[in-house]
């Protein structure tokens, strides 16, 4: 297992690689679905005697792969916000998704001290018939919330978004932005130590954004790290403490906003 | 166990009694008669039973009120069609869901599973009421000392049902036309079971091939611990549980894996 350095550390990536293959390969059987749960099994069986955390490649890359992203290697540190730019392509997203657990990495690994939750789109499970306090409890618990937890600052979530007096009312009835507004409110006030936000504030308004902005701050102080992902440049200089910009799957630079913007625009 | 994390599963315990509401939810807030549905549908099935069965046929019913046999049957027939109609979707139903949140998938096909259990109670209560009213009118039916055991079959049929739906589930993702393929073979299994005939009523010599059918020993169970008529043989029952042990595990294990890839392949 990687062991942080430093225990200011929050997030660790090391090696962390993702590639697809462009080809469809050999239609995979249920036999080789069974061998490879099987493998799983025993191979998490020897990583626990063994004190380490087993890796998910399977084999090498063959020919005709596509890299998503290759080999990179940072760490988050506690209470940064750390913005991802990169154009379309360059493996944002899959990096989020990587680090969110949504899918294993081809290779190297990563670690996150606590716990960890997600925003890869807003309203992710919301359903239109249940009410606002009601999708506001499912939401939270998805984002790895107990539901009393949830129920603890539903005020709080409530106030936020501005919906307390339609909180007994179907998602359904609600605009665009509120039910927008409801689901980034559930993400700030979710108890994970590692955020991930992925182009979620980029349709707020210039006060639901400034509300945001002092929510992540104040999270900021306690420790929490957030990983943001936006095309938004008054954003990235908004809220992000450092910047990572990826190119076609690598990083292309690292550090300061202002001297990766810089970079980036040009 | 079964390559299961049951650490997550238990951090995320709440998301199964939240989805099990929503599913409910989802289903009837939009219809006219809400879960009254569940209490027509047996009602209207069992009638063409009666006249198609009984008066036109003249299937034996082992001695008990028409009506009161079939019902029986079909609550038991209606959990396990039910049951696998949503769990035989979940991963392509949610594929959305799947690619942008995070959870142990687990959970989403065993709330659907649990979420049937509403339904079948709800239609026990009219199997109730049906039981009573044709007791006042006369008729010579009680339970059996088997009656103790149903909470055991009631287990085995959860397991049946989650198991099947997870082979389901997790072959419909590579193989699209899964799905149909259940929805041909749904109403054959029905005939196959004895659902609006008794287990008797067929040439002992033939007996065997419906026995094979892990479902027939289950509501031969049902009906002679709720009616006292049905053939129910310990040495009939034990393939039956073993069957429903082996496809429980094996669907389990098959679904973790194939849930893990489908997010990069849905």
């Amino acid at each position: 297992m990687l062991i942080p350095s430093e225990n200011n550390v929050r997030v660790r990536a090391k090696g962390l690689s993702k590639w697809y293959f462009s080809q469809r390969k050999s239609r995979s059987s249920l036999q080789d679905a069974f061998r490879e749960q099987w493998n799983r099994i025993c191979r998490r069986q020897m990583g626990e005697l063994n004190g380490q955390v087993s890796k998910p490649s399977r084999q090498g890359p063959l020919e005709g792969t596509l890299w998503a992203v290759k080999d990179l290697t940072f760490e988050i540190k506690k209470g940064e916000v750390l913005g991802l730019v990169g154009s379309n392509g360059a493996g944002k997203s899959t990096l989020v998704r990587l680090l969110s657990r949504l899918t294993d990495p081809s290779e190297g690994e990563a670690w996150v001290e606590g716990k960890v939750a997600s925003v890869l789109e807003v309203g992710s499970g919301f359903h239109p018939d249940l009410s606002v306090r009601e999708n506001a409890l499912l939401n939270g618990v998805f984002l790895g919330m107990r539901k009393n937890e949830v129920e603890d600052r539903m005020g709080e979530i409530l106030d936020f978004s501005q919906l307390k007096d339609r909180h007994s009312l179907a998602v359904k009835k609600l605009s665009q932005g509120m039910q927008y507004r409801l689901a980034v409110s559930v993400a700030l006030h979710s108890n994970a130590d590692f955020l991930l936000l992925d182009e979620v504030l980029e349709v707020a308004d210039r006060d639901f954004e400034l509300r945001c902005f002092e929510r992540v701050q104040k999270e900021q102080e306690r420790g929490k790290s957030f990983l943001f992902v936006s095309h938004n440049i008054s954003q990235i200089k908004l809220f992000c403490s450092r910047l990572l910009w990826l190119n076609e799957g690598s990083i292309q630079s690292e550090g300061n906003p202002e001297t990766v913007l810089e970079a980036y625009l040009n | 166990m079964v390559g299961i994390d049951w650490k997550l599963l238990y951090q995320y315990r709440d998301l199964l009694g939240l989805w099990i509401r929503r599913d409910i939810v989802s289903k009837y807030r939009q219809t006219v008669l809400g879960p009254l549905w569940f209490i027509f549908q047996p009602l209207v099935t069992a009638l063409v039973f009666v006249v198609i069965f009984s008066k036109g046929l003249k299937l034996s019913t082992d001695g008990v009120p028409a009506p009161l046999f079939y019902l029986t049957g079909l609550v038991v027939w209606n959990y396990v069609s039910q049951c696998l109609n949503s769990t035989s979707m979940t991963l392509v139903a949610n594929s959305g869901l799947f690619k942008k949140v995070f959870f142990p998938r687990l959970i989403l096909p065993f709330s659907y599973c649990l979420s049937s259990l509403v339904s079948m109670g709800i239609q026990s209560g009219v199997l109730a009421i049906c039981y009573f009213y044709f007791v006042v009118q006369g008729a010579d039916t009680r339970p059996d000392i088997l009656v103790l055991l149903l909470p055991v079959l009631l287990v085995q049929l959860v397991l049946l049902s989650f198991g099947l739906g997870l082979w389901i589930s997790a072959l419909s993702v590579k193989y699209r036309d899964f799905h149909h393929v259940w929805s041909l073979i749904a109403p054959l299994w029905l005939y196959a079971t004895p659902v609006s005939y008794p287990l008797s009523a067929i040439p002992s010599d033939w007996q065997w091939i419906i026995k094979l059918n892990p479902l027939t020993i289950i509501i031969e169970g049902f009906r002679l611990g709720i009616l006292g008529v049905g053939t129910f043989t310990p040495s009939d029952w034990l393939p039956s549980v073993l069957f429903t042990l082996i496809i429980s595990i094996s669907g389990t294990m098959l679904f973790q894996t194939v849930e893990r890839t489908c997010v990069d392949s849905l």
